[in-house]
């Protein structure tokens, strides 16, 4: 190639290398221009999702909070509705077992009617609050499918009668089958449905048709409720298991109620569980069909007397603690005609002694008292040995309250409002089979046993001290007229008033751990029992009330001077 | 077309036919001799034409042949420039099915305003000695396509038999190929 297009073929390469350069300069350009645009864009994403990061954390604290708030309302709600409408109730059935006329007998149903219409609505606004945050509690027991199914059936074969319809129960299964299950629960699951069949059904015919099998451990039970009452739509029965929902508005004005029980069910079944559908027809009838698997296990112990709620409480010691005046009352009231003997106390100390002093053969004990409350009361009563049953009573039957009063020692709840048949079944199970042990103390050698001890009375009472204060001076009121009554029996050689009056001071004395005179108390009793008069004792006890006396009183000084 | 097409070209007159022919051309394509081809910029498609005509009259070259040659010499032109493309592949078959979903792919995002031709193909799950190639391309340079499948075979080792089924220059709406390879590929 000649020179000149050498040159040409260098100004093309200068031109070549300039066009690169301007190309590589330009691309940097746009690059460090797109860097500082994704950095930016980086930035304000950061600072979104800060943003919103808060907003849903206070979004989700408030929803909590809510919640929280919610929950606590419809328990606080629940008490204070429950203890009117206990109140009420109560009265009411005071009032029906007196002489009425016609009239009076009429408006008093009515009154009846509308207050455990609202009970009902209450217990179900409580169950749907309870399916929703997923506290529905269940107890499992022994429960027999048979007699689950009779039960619901004869609770609404009155209903069924009365608007001409035939009631029909059928179980297929081995006879009878027993399975763990919360019988209450699926009795309300029955009576839900029951009651919406009884309520649509002007002719015709109710079932319930159970089907279990066994597998195994396993029963699995295909419940079915049927009617041949209106009926509903497709579209009605699609959301008859929404909350607030009914087939029809119009069903609300005709037939009341607040949509809730179909809810209920469904959420029962499910938490169980088991699944429910409908199957239904306009005009025709509605079918239920809800299925439960449970373990099979051995028919319960008191099999034979569930259904029989008729109980013996004549000459049976009932202790009514309960600081209001009406609710005392109205156990008096359902209890009167039993036979039994009723004792009262207005106030947990008050219960303590009591229970000392005389052994009731069961204790009814109101959780809310001021100063020591039921159950504060129990752990003082279990601790000084008490064995017989304590029944709490009380409006608020969340699983909390029934966790704590279970662990301080009672044996269940009784929810407040309650019918005199609640109270009778309740009674009747906790004395059926239960002993009233007392725990006779082995100690003799009394001078070596500790005239009282504040440590001991201190943990025996939880760590309150203000209690055993309380306690020691309501005991040393009380002293001197208990001690003079066991003196008088040891004088006079009456071992009946031995044994009874040592026993009530034994009691009382333990209570506050004045261990001397308790245990001298116990000898006394367990010789009283065996009919062995011990007036040489007389002398000995008045030296141990004294002794008793003086360290009480001085350590109740000990306390005021503080 | 790219300018990567251009530099690859003139490679291919420089180092086949020297430097002296490579200035006549430009001399022969007076809008080609205003501006060096630089590889990121885009260039009108007459420009190669022009450029393919007046070599073949200037080295009495028939076209399609002169055309499959620069296609074999640019896969190497291609390869050494963007070797990423070759990374974990060992077989021209492999290589050819990534050239339209991946290869292409990110060729648009790398090169603004480029327009690759559009490759489909039949057989993918079938016998792997054997694949159909669809190429399609306004530009209709299935000779290039040739020469750039020979070089393949040549890069990889891998003999390729073809035999062009149909050519747009013949009336097809698409170019089709039925590529053999002569060596199992490996598992």
């Amino acid at each position: 190639m000649d020179d000149a297009r050498w040159e040409k073929r260098l100004a093309r390469e200068k031109q070549r290398t300039a066009i690169l350069e301007r190309v590589i300069e330009d691309k940097t350009r746009e690059l460090h221009l797109a860097n500082e645009k994704l950095r930016e864009h980086n930035n304000s994403l950061e600072e979104t999702v800060a943003n919103r990061t808060a907003d849903l954390r206070a979004a989700l604290s408030a929803a909590e909070a809510a919640s929280r708030a919610k929950s606590d309302f419809l328990a606080q709600m629940s008490h204070e509705l429950r203890t009117p409408l206990h109140g009420l109730g109560g009265t009411i059935e005071a009032l029906a077992r007196t002489e009425l006329n016609n009239e009076q007998r009429r408006l008093l149903d009515l009154s009846q009617k509308s207050a455990s219409g609202l009970l009902r609505v209450i217990g179900d606004v409580l169950d749907f609050s309870r399916i929703e945050s997923g506290k529905l509690d269940f107890e499992l027991r022994p429960t027999c499918i048979q007699d689950v199914v009779a039960q619901a059936a004869s609770s609404f074969a009155a209903a069924a009668e009365q608007k001409g319809l035939i009631l029909r129960s059928e179980v297929t299964a081995a006879n009878p089958t027993w399975i763990l299950a919360d019988s209450h629960r699926t009795g309300q699951v029955l009576a839900n449905l029951l009651s919406n069949a009884v309520k649509f059904t002007d002719r015709g015919e109710l079932s319930i048709k159970v089907h279990a099998e066994q597998a195994g451990e396993k029963v699995t039970a295909t419940w079915q409720i049927s009617d041949t009452g209106c009926g509903m739509s497709q579209e009605a029965a699609s959301r008859i298991f929404d909350a607030f929902q009914q087939a029809e508005a119009a069903t609300t004005r005709k037939f009341g109620g607040t949509g809730l029980g179909l809810s209920i069910v469904k959420g029962i079944v499910e938490a169980m569980g088991g699944e429910i559908n409908v199957v239904s027809e306009s005009g025709k009838g509605t079918t239920f069909t809800f299925t439960t698997v449970n373990e099979a296990c051995e028919p319960a112990q008191d099999a034979t007397d569930q259904s029989n709620v008729a109980v013996d409480l004549a000459g049976k010691k009932i202790l009514v603690v309960d600081d209001h005046p009406i609710n005392r009352m109205l156990c008096e009231t359902m209890l009167a005609e039993t036979g039994c003997k009723l004792l009262f106390a207005t106030s947990g100390a008050e219960a303590i002694l009591q229970v000392a002093q005389n052994s009731p053969d069961i204790v009814l004990m109101d959780c809310h008292m001021p100063g020591m409350t039921g159950l504060e009361a129990t752990q003082v009563i279990r601790a000084t040995g008490y064995d017989a049953p304590i029944l709490a009573v009380s409006a608020d039957v969340t699983s909390e309250n029934a966790n704590a009063v279970v662990a301080s020692g009672m044996q269940g709840i009784l929810g407040k409002p309650f019918h005199q048949a609640d109270l009778f079944s309740r009674l009747a199970s906790l004395l059926a089979g239960e002993s009233i042990a007392d725990s006779p103390t082995d100690q003799n050698d009394s001078d070596a046993i500790p005239i009282f001890s504040v440590d001991e009375a201190i943990t025996l009472v939880g760590d309150r001290e203000d209690m055993v204060v309380r306690l020691c001076e309501v005991f040393l009121e009380e002293l001197p007229a208990s001690a003079e009554q066991v003196l008088t029996a040891l004088r006079t050689g009456d071992t009946a008033a031995q044994h009874h009056n040592a026993h009530g001071l034994k009691g009382s004395a333990s209570v506050i751990s004045a261990s001397r005179l308790s245990a001298l108390m116990a000898e006394l009793e367990a010789a009283g029992r065996a009919g062995t008069a011990m007036p040489e004792l007389a002398d000995q006890v008045e030296r141990v009330v004294k002794e008793t006396t003086e360290a009480l009183t001085s350590y109740l000084a000990s306390k005021a001077a503080v | 077309m790219k300018g990567v097409i251009f530099t690859i070209f003139e490679d291919f007159i420089v180092q086949n036919f020297g430097n002296e022919i490579f200035e006549d051309l430009i001399d022969d394509c007076p809008h080609t001799a205003n501006e060096p081809f630089v590889g990121p910029k885009s260039y009108p498609d007459q420009w190669v034409v022009d450029l393919v005509t007046a070599a073949c009259g200037r080295l009495s070259l028939e076209p399609d042949a002169a055309l499959r040659a620069f296609g074999k010499f640019a896969f190497d032109g291609l390869t050494s420039r963007f070797p990423n493309f070759l990374e974990g592949v060992d077989h021209p078959r492999q290589l050819l099915l990534g050239v339209h979903d991946i290869i292409h792919v990110e060729v648009k995002k790398l090169m603004e305003g480029a327009t690759p031709p559009n490759l489909y193909y039949d057989n993918v799950d079938g016998d792997p000695d054997q694949l159909t190639v669809h190429y399609e391309s306004a530009r209709a340079l299935c000779s290039l396509m040739e020469g750039l499948l020979e070089g393949a075979a040549e890069h990889f080792g891998v003999p390729i038999e073809y035999e062009q089924t149909a050519c747009t220059h013949k009336g097809a709406e698409r170019c089709t190929f039925e590529l053999k390879f002569l060596q199992p590929v490996l598992q």
